[in-house]
């Protein structure tokens, strides 16, 4: 894991539920399988917010920080996280 | 109708294929990978679970490298024109279908070149020496068919594929014939680029293939268009697979070769090639003992290709137009395919060129009495010439 993988599971400890961006469907998808298979039920919604535009995202409610973890140790890489509130 | 013409496409479909279809066309409307509601969503992981299945079908490790193409030809263009570049030189076999051919040949006005390498029906080692001597310092990759369409030649894929390896170039399959007959993995096989239809020996509806790449190298797209990701950006995104995807994706094919794919997984690759093998050594033997001698039926094949690929039989009527061979099969209700089957070079190796061949393809749903159907029309056919 780099320094800023430790600081984003940092940040989203303290954090309530967020949308976890992934980026295409496809990518959501898998990491949406990932989690199934370790339990932990996600939800895929889209962003319009990110820096690229259009993206979608896993989004795991209460179990946010696990499912960070969980996605990080499978290689799915986090593009960022945005709040609940004013997501399309 | 007695249906022979499985080369060119299968029929009937499973019902379960059929079924797919028409509950993707009901039930899976919404547009995968553009929106968020619960119905294009659910749409997408239909989609999501084909490539899976694909993924493991073909042991493609990554997910994402599984493309979704309009057709197989459209993967092997993509491949072709993503990857060559000015000065690049590619090998083929002296048989190829034109969706190999054609398209390198549109590439040589960019100054690509290309060498055909002559294949070896009787010793696979020889076919690998041919295209040895093809390559060149600016050989880039190595293409070439799984299994010849016209005549069923099967290539040595694996040895190929090392070749192509050793000498610094990428191997790219034609599996046209051969995906859901013969079993293929491209990471065992070491295939960089591999190319399949939906709609033959997966027993999916026409108009849609598949490109599974398993290299890391990059190509350029062939289409270029909206992809649901990355959308704030004026250039085309670099995530796989929608990359290669712009434009809507043929959801109800898609479905359907999921449907297709699940029944040749349930009966078996060996099966169905055991099968099909079964009824063309059937024909083969047949036709050659009951049609007055081989100076009137010529087969372009023997007992041992079609044991090593029991997909297609080409033969022919002494000094009679192959198109009219067919017509007249055509008015007992027999569909098979004659003329060149777009493969020229095929035709060249053979000899037929001028006048083609008749083409005989069974598939899973071929049966015996079919076969018997077909001997007793050529019997017919012979004693009227006679």
């Amino acid at each position: 894991m780099h320094g800023h993988d430790f600081f984003i599971i940092a940040v989203l400890c303290f954090m309530k539920d967020c949308l976890i961006l992934i980026g295409s469907m496809t990518k959501a998808l898998q990491a949406q399988k990932i989690l199934e298979q370790h339990g932990v039920k996600s939800d895929i919604r889209k962003t319009i917010n990110s820096k690229d535009g259009c993206g979608y995202c896993v989004f795991a409610p209460n179990n946010t920080k696990n499912a960070i973890l969980v996605l990080q140790k499978n290689n799915i890489k986090i593009k960022g996280r945005f709040p609940l509130e004013g997501f399309s | 109708m007695i249906y022979l013409d499985n080369a060119a496409t299968t029929f009937p479909k499973p019902k379960s294929v059929l079924k797919a279809v028409k509950t993707a066309l009901n039930d899976y409307g919404g547009n995968p990978g553009r929106s968020s509601h619960k119905f294009a969503i659910k749409t997408a992981k239909e989609i999501y679970d084909t490539r899976l299945l694909l993924a493991e079908f073909f042991g493609c490790p990554k997910i994402e490298n599984v493309i979704f193409t309009p057709s197989c030809t459209y993967g092997i263009n993509l491949v072709l024109r993503g990857l060559l570049k000015n000065n690049s030189h590619v090998v083929i076999s002296n048989v190829e279908h034109n969706a190999v051919l054609r398209p390198i040949v549109g590439l040589t006005d960019s100054g690509i070149k290309f060498s055909k390498a002559r294949i070896s029906l009787k010793n696979d080692d020889e076919t690998v020496n041919n295209f040895r001597k093809k390559i060149c310092k600016n050989t880039k990759l190595l293409a070439c068919l799984s299994a010849s369409n016209v005549f069923g030649a099967k290539l040595p894929i694996k040895k190929l594929a090392k070749l192509a390896h050793d000498n610094n170039a990428l191997f790219l399959l034609d599996a046209a014939q051969t995906a859901g007959l013969v079993d293929i993995n491209v990471s065992k096989s070491k295939i960089d680029f591999l190319c399949f239809p939906a709609h033959k020996n997966l027993y999916g509806p026409m108009g849609l293939g598949v490109l599974i790449i398993n290299t890391d190298i990059k190509l350029k797209p062939l289409t270029y268009g909206g992809t649901g990701v990355k959308s704030r950006y004026y250039k085309q995104p670099d995530v796989l697979p929608e990359k290669f995807e712009s434009g809507t994706i043929n959801v109800p094919g898609i479905l359907g070769l999921k449907a297709g794919l699940k029944f040749v997984n349930k009966i078996g690759t060996e099966y169905i090639f055991e099968h099909e093998k079964d009824l063309m050594l059937k024909f083969y033997n047949a036709a050659l003992e009951n049609i007055a001698g081989k100076n009137i039926i010529k087969f372009y094949t023997n007992d041992s290709l079609i044991k090593k690929f029991p997909g297609v039989i080409s033969f022919n009527f002494k000094n009679k137009n192959s198109e009219l061979i067919a017509s007249i099969l055509d008015e007992f209700n027999i569909a098979v395919r004659a003329g060149l089957h777009c493969s020229p070079l095929a035709h060249k190796f053979l000899g037929t060129l001028d006048c083609g061949t008749v083409r005989v393809s069974p598939c899973i749903f071929t049966n015996k009495k079919q076969i018997d159907k077909l001997i007793s029309c050529l019997i017919k056919l012979n004693f009227s010439q006679n």
